[in-house]
């Protein structure tokens, strides 16, 4: 059954971005939100998170277990490619197993989620929501020596987070946004802060936004 | 707060026809545990190690060797994507115990620390990396 033909859609959200960007911090603070937001919803589970690592040891999977979110392990590959059948699959299980409302997949700062959002559209069903993390204070030499990989990350984007915005100048910081439209030249961008938890505000724009997504998508169901 | 449940296991290995990524999935298991594949020009270099010491001495150490392997791979012309790694503390902390007079409470000061630490990193020699992961993880006890 396609998954459109259920009652509740999972929303799920792409978190990407290059390794170091602070896509676990993001996503921490995301999931944490979300909870709060649905406590009053019916059902045990509000948010589930796959974390995809391209390692065979898990580090950041530790730390969401230990806050109490339910995490699937993609290890050892790239949900974007080597193991996009297992992705899939995984959120197939995460639906039956746990109906949760709120899906969030951690790729790995070396992934492309446009791959991944083609490869749930094909597998799944409704249209997913990329949240990009751009490291702001190493895009440029990010940019210079690994141009396809980062700028490729970018395609497909819903939205940048511009992290480490105190990390840079202003003169530097419009450079990146330049440089990041270039790839991506419809993307809103927000700048955010290393140090600084996101505000309440952004992250209610941010599931506003995916939550028109999937209002959208049911419109047009 | 969430029902804590860990719902699948760790996938591994399973291979797909896509060729969007360079793949060179075969590990390499060096002698002192540390594990490495490439992915994509990533390398991925990762190890564990459990000790018996003070979990303060350890966080020290590991705070230290983690910005000396950053430098060092910056230092051999590669880019660090990251290097993250995680303390866990299993086992016993304190003893408390009485013998019909004063209640005696002991802070044990040794731990079983468990250490993970995975590296990625671009365009470092695969075998200097491992070596130095491997270093790092057999100097976590020294004080």
């Amino acid at each position: 059954m396609n998954k459109l033909d259920r009652e509740v859609i999972v929303k799920i959200i792409i978190l990407g971005g290059f390794l170091g960007s602070g896509k676990t911090s993001v996503l921490l603070q995301l999931a944490r939100y979300l909870v709060e937001k649905e406590k009053d919803m019916p059902g045990e589970v509000k948010v589930a998170i796959i974390e995809n690592e391209v390692g065979d040891v898990g580090v950041d999977d530790k730390v969401l277990v230990n806050e109490g979110f339910s995490v699937s392990n993609l290890f050892a590959g790239c949900a974007c490619c080597s193991l996009s059948g297992e992705l899939v699959y995984s959120i197939r299980n995460i639906q039956n197993e746990l109906n949760p409302q709120w899906l969030i997949i951690e790729a790995t700062g070396i992934a492309h989620p446009g791959s991944m959002k083609q490869n749930i559209l094909k597998g799944f069903g409704p249209p997913s929501y990329i949240l990009t993390v751009v490291d702001a204070k190493r895009w440029k030499r990010l940019a210079r020596a690994m141009e396809t990989m980062v700028g490729g990350q970018l395609e497909d984007s819903s939205k940048v987070l511009l992290n480490k915005a105190d990390l840079v100048n202003d003169a530097e910081m419009e450079q990146v946004k330049e440089s990041v439209h270039s790839y991506n030249h419809e993307v809103g961008i927000i700048a955010t802060n290393a140090k600084d938890t996101l505000s309440v505000e952004l992250l209610k724009k941010l599931v506003s936004e995916v939550e028109s997504l999937y209002g959208n998508a049911q419109a047009d169901k | 707060m969430e029902t804590l449940k860990q719902i699948n296991e760790s996938c591994t290995h399973h291979n797909h026809p896509e060729d969007a990524h360079e793949h060179s999935g075969h590990c390499s298991n060096t002698p002192d545990g540390v594990t490495s594949n490439i992915h994509d020009g990533a390398l991925v270099c990762s190890g564990d190690r459990h000790i018996a010491c003070d979990p303060e001495l350890v966080k020290k150490n590991l705070e230290k060797e983690t910005g000396l392997l950053d430098t060092w791979v910056e230092e051999q012309g590669g880019i660090t994507g990251h290097i993250k790694a995680i303390i866990s503390v299993n086992g016993p902390v304190y003893r408390i115990s009485a013998a019909g007079g004063e209640v005696d409470s002991r802070n044990l000061q040794l731990k079983n620390v468990h250490v993970s630490i995975v590296a990625i990193v671009f365009k470092v020699d695969r075998e200097a990396m491992e070596r130095r992961v491997g270093s790092l993880l057999g100097g976590l006890a020294k004080p």
